[in-house]
């Protein structure tokens, strides 16, 4: 085991290089990063000129792109066309905000869905799997932007406006009370929850799916016929095997959401990763977007090797060869 | 526990109670799909939409549907107008039939495509393993790791912001997940005694993936493809409001969606429909899956 | 046969026991926080700000540091560290003595991505959010026109300030005026803010003007001589923004300078605090030579969409909200009664469908009549009334909402009869579908415009409608800003001209009516001419003349004369459809005072006379 790990992460980085290429090339297609200037009509075509090569944009394709990869090796991370700010200063605010609430929601995400998942595939068609799977029906089917505005406006207008307990709008904490931890705790509420909503109607059907499909194989009606006790059979036996497609999607989507839950922070105003992605990605931040989607691509390699790491401790018959 | 075993005409040898004889199995499915009553439901309910949606045409043109009237501004729902109307003061019951052309061909298809380039290359790579199942997965993780907006402006740009393009593009975004789910079930399958079995007599390898591994992981690739279709449709919604999809006035039951945000409170019936609709299709979806999972698992219970 | 699930395993009753209880642990915590920090709804005093955990603030004088921000980073609650006072639940006391004073919350859903307008070429809040702090040598006043800020008073021919060849403007510096820090404003800052602009290192933005200037003369220190090489007309617009040499003449890097997002200048409010992507935090400046702002404190809170900035209004969690969406409005305006309000003012800028003025690239648009025909087909009054609830105006032209506007030329008018009938007389006949067809081509055309604003789509549906009444075929294709917006040279569609009929919508953001780059047959971008501004692709020789006269023409009436007669022209020529003025749309919280008077002031931008802002 400890040698394919070592031999993924070997191969991960030419992987990752040549991800970044394709990338670089793919950011070049979607705009430009000067278009803010072509609005301003008193520009010349001297300014223009001397803007491009200030930003270094009058090179050559391959030159930019080896002069990005330089800089990224030594550690400078470049800087933000649109506010001059270094892009790893930028990171570092956001990162930990999605941080927050992409763990937060997780935690929630993963003790429902696995409780309910299980719950309603040892009870298939009883009345609590019929409310569950319904609700995981319109949870599936509902956007996250709906969602969001919906509990925004229940809980943040209309609760308020009743004089009942109500939650905020947005952000990440009362600007006037400052980030204290209640304060957080208190914001994190509504996105974790919209957040987590979405993803659990998801992961309980994958989990009840799988447990069905386990449920009646052979061992374990061996294991029930040793005398276990359901909880401990389910447990021990079933429930890892159940495990295998969720390890799959949270390490498929766990890459996604620390790279930025978009619509999420866009409606709570969460100041996270995929807000700095998304508006940055409309005026063609170049380096801002390469080192996000960096980011996002190492733990895109780093996640799938987890998750198959993963299968091969749940399943001890999965050999990697 | 004993095992019988029975020899086929074929000659194959197959340990009874893992897999049967998979003509046998297939009828059987059908005959088990028919008898399952969500099942059936859900498929008379997305040929009752899908019919209307596709009819549509002859009973009131598209340019009907999408005309806008001044006087009906955010009209709430009436004899006339049953569902309403828009911000513009269009018939939502008409843009919501128009819409549901766009939108189950989109999240259909798309899905499909994305479910058939993921069944197969998941299976190759889970079952063959090494060199194949590493080149598999480093492509699985280099389409992973390119956002979607970029992939959508991209081929918007280069195969123009049609319809095509949209299914093509939801496809290729999510290939990966199913692949990953498929390979991750193959992994621990191809290890099981009677793919050993299947091997040792010399059944071919296709044979082996398709007949015999195969109908084993359906469960979580049903529930994939409902939660995909979804998302298609959605992430549709997403393409048109960036004028990659379909253009105004054309109507699709996301960008409806989307575009009733700011009239939550004032009009909220502009937004119900469509999701009422969502709703019903990842339902219907969902349902005749989990029909033709209960089929062809030879281990449900009746 | 299968073996069902025995009934010792998990029973029904102990998942619905669970169950109930995990929902009541994930409702209770929830509820716990809320109650302990939502400020009590009665209290009318302001939450307590003093609260120890505030952000550690970086003073812009310090030298650069390009590295770790110094800037706060939100509580993890992983930092635990953090003084146990802070964990106190913060309730705010009731009838408080204002300790923390006036706050001011506003939510704007777009980032202000630097706080220099010389750096950038972005509009709109960039620069108000810039000229809360930093000032210039002149200001607005509330008729629209010059007034002295830095400088005492205008430089006027009759007051000596501009010379009699017009080519040196004198300023003389108020007396007193000091920057934030207590250092005092002085000629050398005007100087050093010129060589800043021209220094070609610099990531300086548009040098429009600057690089006419000759010399910049400093015989004393509240004295400047800006000697131009020319007479320069638009000399009002220029050093509108002014940088301290003692702070940034200091710095060995201009470019990464914290002074772009923290400025230090002697506007009405100092910045304390810019965390990107989230808030901005300003305190008023006590040395404000027009007094002091009453507001304390303010922040601009960055929201992620409009939508929810709209939510945060109606949650009393914001006092102000920039640019909200029309369509927000209507339901805005039911909340009256309970402290919501809604200005909404017509500015300078007009939203218009432009014909592209290229006739080789759209050879259908090159006749005139035609493109009478279709400006009298669009119902503009519909528009105006239904789409944005009558509140705003049909726009006239270019220099709408200025005191260079042609009043005295009459709107186009709503007349589909009359368009049709010139249609019939170019040759123009309905075909089986309605559409016109002429020579066997259809009358049919793209009009562009960009994606993600509601309002434009809104209105391309109307207009599309209104064009199929008169037997013309509109098809409607968007585009993302960057790709319209995008210069020559990485393919932007305006500057390529590969547009027909194109919508947008342009002002003109500081009292000078000088826009001529949009008309102007030299502006047209071409591969010879990268950086044309033309966007319209319009060539008229008079126009060009015209334009040529009014930008040495210093005599202010004889120069507004020229203008009118510019807009004479264009009139007959039906270039564009001029459809509405863009307004300045605000949500604002009843208690907030004094800052319509902001919002209504031509030229003036959110930044106009904040310090005469209240909360009551």
């Amino acid at each position: 085991m400890v040698a394919y790990i070592a031999r993924r992460l070997i191969e991960a980085v030419p992987l990752l290089l040549l991800i970044s290429l394709v990338l670089f090339a793919i950011i070049q297609m979607t705009g430009d990063p000067l278009a803010a200037y072509t609005v301003d009509s008193t520009l010349t075509g001297a300014d223009m000129a001397r803007l491009r090569a200030l930003y270094g944009l009058d090179q050559p394709l391959p030159i930019q792109y080896l002069r990005w990869l330089g800089n990224m090796l030594v550690g400078s991370w470049g800087t933000s066309y649109v506010s001059n700010r270094p892009v790893a200063e930028l990171i570092a605010q956001r990162l930990p905000n999605t941080i927050i609430l992409v763990l937060s929601s997780y935690s929630i995400i993963l003790v429902v869905s696995i409780l309910l998942g299980v719950y309603t595939a040892v009870r298939q068609y009883s009345w609590i799997d019929q409310i569950v799977t319904t609700l995981a029906f319109i949870g599936i089917a509902m956007p996250s932007f709906w969602l969001g505005l919906l509990l925004l406006i229940f809980f943040a207008v209309e609760m308020r406006n009743l004089g009942l307990p109500y939650f905020p709008a947005g952000g990440m904490y009362d600007l006037t009370v400052g980030p204290t931890i209640p304060q957080v705790l208190w914001h994190l509420v509504l996105p974790s929850i919209t957040l987590a909503t979405v993803i659990t109607a998801g992961y309980i059907r994958f989990v009840r799916a799988s447990m069905l499909e386990v449920i009646n194989q052979d061992y374990i009606r061996t294991a029930r016929a040793k005398g276990l006790s359901e909880r401990v059979t389910l447990r021990t036996h079933a429930l890892k095997n159940a495990a295998i497609p969720l390890v799959t999607l949270i390490g498929l989507d766990l890459p996604r959401f620390l790279s930025g839950a978009i619509v999420v922070e866009s409606i709570f105003a969460w100041p996270g990763m995929g807000r700095l992605f998304w508006e940055h990605a409309e005026k063609t931040d170049i380096p801002v977007l390469m080192a996000v989607m960096l980011f996002t691509s190492i733990l895109v390699v780093l996640c799938n090797l987890l998750a198959d790491v993963g299968y091969a401790y749940l399943d001890p018959r999965i050999r990697y060869r | 526990m004993t095992e019988t075993i029975r020899v086929e005409a074929s000659g194959a040898v197959a340990p009874a109670d893992r897999t049967r004889p998979t003509r046998g199995l297939y009828e059987l499915a059908g005959r088990r799909f028919r008898r399952h009553r969500l099942a059936m439901l859900g498929i008379a309910t997305l040929l009752l939409i899908g019919g209307i949606c596709a009819v549509a045409p002859l009973v009131v043109p598209e340019s009907a549907a999408n005309r806008v009237d001044p006087t009906m501004f955010r009209a709430p729902p009436s004899l006339t107008r049953p569902f309403g109307s828009d911000d513009v003061g269009r018939d939502i019951l008409w843009r919501t039939i128009y819409g549901g052309r766009i939108s189950l061909t989109i999240g259909i298809v798309s899905i499909a495509l994305a479910m058939s380039v993921g069944v197969v290359l998941g299976s190759i790579a889970g079952y063959y393993g090494r060199w194949v199942d590493s080149l598999v997965m480093r492509l699985t993780d280099a389409m992973l790791c390119i956002p979607a907006l970029f992939l959508l402006i991209v081929l918007a740009k280069i195969l123009g912001p049609t319809v095509p393009t949209i299914i093509v593009v939801i496809g290729l975004l999510n290939w990966m997940r199913v692949t990953r789910i498929v390979r991750a079930n193959f992994l621990s399958l191809k290890e099981q005694d009677f793919v050993l079995a299947a091997r040792a007599l010399g059944v071919s390898d296709a044979s082996i993936i398709f007949r015999h591994i195969l109908p084993n992981t359906f469960a979580p690739v049903i529930v994939a493809a409902t939660l995909g279709v979804g998302h298609a449709i959605i992430l549709e919604a997403s393409a048109s409001f960036l004028g990659l999809g379909v253009q105004p006035p054309t109507a699709s039951w996301g960008s409806m969606l989307f575009r009733a945000q700011g009239l939550m409170i004032q009009a909220p019936w502009v937004a119900i429909f469509p999701g009422l609709m969502i709703l019903v299709t990842v339902m219907a979806i969902n349902f005749v899956g989990d029909g033709l999972r209960d089929a062809l698992d030879p281990r449900m219970r009746e | 046969m299968h073996t069902s699930i025995s009934q010792n395993s998990i029973s029904r009753r102990r998942m619905v026991r669970l169950m109930l209880l995990g929902s009541a642990a994930l409702a209770v915590a929830p509820l716990a926080v809320a109650c302990s920090q939502a400020p009590a709804p009665a209290a009318p005093a302001k939450p307590a700000d003093s609260s120890p955990a505030k952000p550690a603030e970086t003073k812009p004088a310090a030298p650069a540091a390009t590295t770790a921000p110094a800037a706060a980073v939100p509580a993890k609650p992983a930092e635990a560290a953090k003084p146990a006072a802070d964990a106190k639940p913060t309730t705010a006391p009731a009838a408080a003595a204002k300790p923390g004073g006036n706050t001011l919350v506003m939510g704007m859903w777009q980032e202000i991505p630097i706080l220099n307008t010389l750096m950038t070429a972005e509009g709109g809040n960039v620069t108000s959010g810039t000229k809360l702090v930093l000032r210039g040598l002149l200001f607005t006043d509330e008729k629209g026109s010059f007034e002295g800020e830095a400088a005492e008073q205008v430089p006027t021919t009759q007051n000596g300030g501009i010379s009699p060849d017009g080519k040196a403007i004198t300023y003389k510096l108020r007396k007193g005026l000091t920057w934030h820090d207590g250092k005092p404003v002085t000629s050398a800052d005007v100087r050093f803010t010129w060589e800043a602009v021209m220094k070609p290192d610099n990531k300086v933005g548009t040098r429009y003007g600057y690089e006419k200037i000759d010399a910049v003369d400093t015989p004393d220190e509240q004295t400047a001589i800006v000697r131009f090489k020319e007479p320069f007309a638009s000399w009002g617009i220029l050093f509108d923004v002014l940088m301290p040499k003692h702070v940034v003449g200091a710095e060995p890097d201009f470019n990464g300078s914290r002074f772009h997002q923290m400025p230090i200048g002697f506007g009405p409010f100092k910045v304390t605090e810019n965390i990107k992507g989230d808030h901005i935090t300003y305190e008023a400046f006590d040395g404000y030579h027009r007094g002091r702002p009453k507001i304390d404190r303010m922040f601009i809170k960055y929201f992620g969409s409009a939508d929810a900035m709209v939510q945060a209004l109606k949650a009393k969690e914001v006092d102000l909200t920039w640019s909200t969406p029309i369509p927000s409005i209507p339901e805005l305006k039911t909340l009256e009664g309970q402290g919501i309000t809604t200005i909404v003012q017509p500015g300078t800028g007009a939203e218009r469908y432009v014909f592209n003025g290229d006739h080789k690239q759209v050879p259908l648009f090159a006749d005139r009549e035609l493109r009478q025909a279709l400006s009298l087909a669009v119902d503009r009054k519909t528009i105006v009334d239904k789409l944005l609830y009558g509140l705003t105006t049909i726009a006239r032209g270019d220099w709408d909402n200025t005191p260079w506007e042609n009043t005295s030329l009459p709107l186009v008018e709503y007349n589909p009869e009359e368009s049709k009938k010139i249609l019939d007389r170019l040759g123009w006949k309905p075909g089986s579908d309605g559409i016109r067809v002429k020579d066997g081509q259809k009358l049919s055309f793209v009009n562009t415009t960009t994606t993600g604003s509601q309002l434009r789509e809104n209105v391309q549906l109307l207009i599309q409608q209104n064009f199929k009444d008169v037997g013309a075929e509109m098809t409607i294709k968007n585009e993302r800003s960057s790709q319209l917006f995008g210069s020559y040279a990485a393919g932007g569609l305006w500057a390529r001209g590969e547009y027909q009929m194109g919508g947008w919508s342009q002002g003109i953001a500081l009292p000078d009516p000088d826009i001529s780059a949009r008309y102007l047959s030299k502006e047209i971008p071409s591969d010879a001419n990268p950086a044309g501004a033309s966007q319209y692709r319009y060539s008229n020789p008079q126009i060009d003349t015209l334009f040529g006269q009014a930008a040495s023409e210093l005599d202010p009436e004889k120069r507004k004369a020229i203008f009118f007669k510019i807009q004479e022209v264009m009139r007959e020529e039906y270039q564009f459809i001029w459809l509405y003025n863009s307004t300045a749309s605000w949500g604002m919280q009843t208690k907030v005072k004094n800052f319509d008077q902001t919002v209504k002031t031509p030229f003036g931008g959110f930044h106009w006379r904040a310090e005469a802002w209240d909360l009551a």
